[in-house]
């Protein structure tokens, strides 16, 4: 591992553990939603439509690391009409 | 006046090679001068560890295009990291899902970036290095691997 890999690491580390599994949390649902709107073959703008939400809602709700109510995840979650999030039982 | 230029890898994961560009002699990448500035810095504290949990994520699972947002012009692929109701920016370059080259940032006070002469620096720093990388890609002096970026390491560019 060369200096600035181990700098990195370091400066991660700092970061504290809610934030690291928050933003984590984030991207991983906006990477499912990213799957299933290629697997569906459907565009942002499709989605705006179906959920009766403008285009800079949706834009906010499925771009970058956004902090999402369970209320949003579940109306993305019908829209797709595909799971988004699973709770361990 | 031109800036010679080199690029360092900062880090590596599976998915992503994380890049930066560095205009100096020591070497300080611009992403270093963006974190020292920054980590420390109370009022964006939230900010900037939100920006590091991003780029952790983007290591796990790769440069998605969805991650990131425009913010150069449509001939370029400068790109901000969009965190929640932050103020702060880290500029970059996505170059693929697998690379991206990590620039310089701050606080974004203007309606448009164009209007901070600061930021708008750091957005043109990236435009003209990119210009000049896809010159040395279309040269065949280096090229895009899945893994990364081959021979950039043996480059100086001047931007």
């Amino acid at each position: 591992m060369n200096n600035k890999q181990e700098w990195f690491k370091e400066k991660m580390a700092t970061v504290p553990k809610e934030t690291m599994t928050e933003v984590q949390l984030s991207a991983e649902i906006i990477a499912r939603i990213d799957y299933i709107l290629k697997e569906k073959s459907m565009t942002q703008r499709d989605l705006a439509r179906k959920m009766g939400r403008s285009d800079a809602v949706i834009s906010r709700w499925t771009t970058g690391f956004p902090n999402l109510t369970l209320r949003s995840i579940a109306e993305l979650s019908c829209a797709l009409e595909e799971p988004l999030i699973s709770v361990v039982k | 006046m031109k800036k010679r230029t080199t690029v360092d890898v900062i880090v590596q994961s599976e998915k992503t090679c994380l890049y930066s560009i560095s205009f100096e002699t020591d070497g300080t990448t611009e992403f270093e001068k963006f974190v020292l500035e920054f980590e420390r810095n109370a009022s964006y504290n939230n900010d900037y560890q939100r920006i590091i949990a991003a780029l952790q994520a983007i290591l796990r699972l790769g440069a998605l295009e969805r991650f990131f947002r425009p913010e150069g012009t449509m001939k370029d692929s400068v790109a901000a990291l969009p965190i929640e109701s932050g103020k702060l920016r880290l500029y970059c370059l996505r170059i693929s899902e697998q690379i991206v080259i990590l620039g310089n940032g701050g606080v974004k006070k203007t309606k448009t970036y164009q209007e901070d002469p600061k930021l708008y620096g750091y957005v043109m720093d990236l435009q003209r290095f990119e210009r000049i990388l896809n010159e040395n890609l279309e040269k065949g002096y280096v090229s895009i691997e899945q893994k990364g970026l081959t021979g950039i390491d043996d480059i100086t560019f001047e931007i």
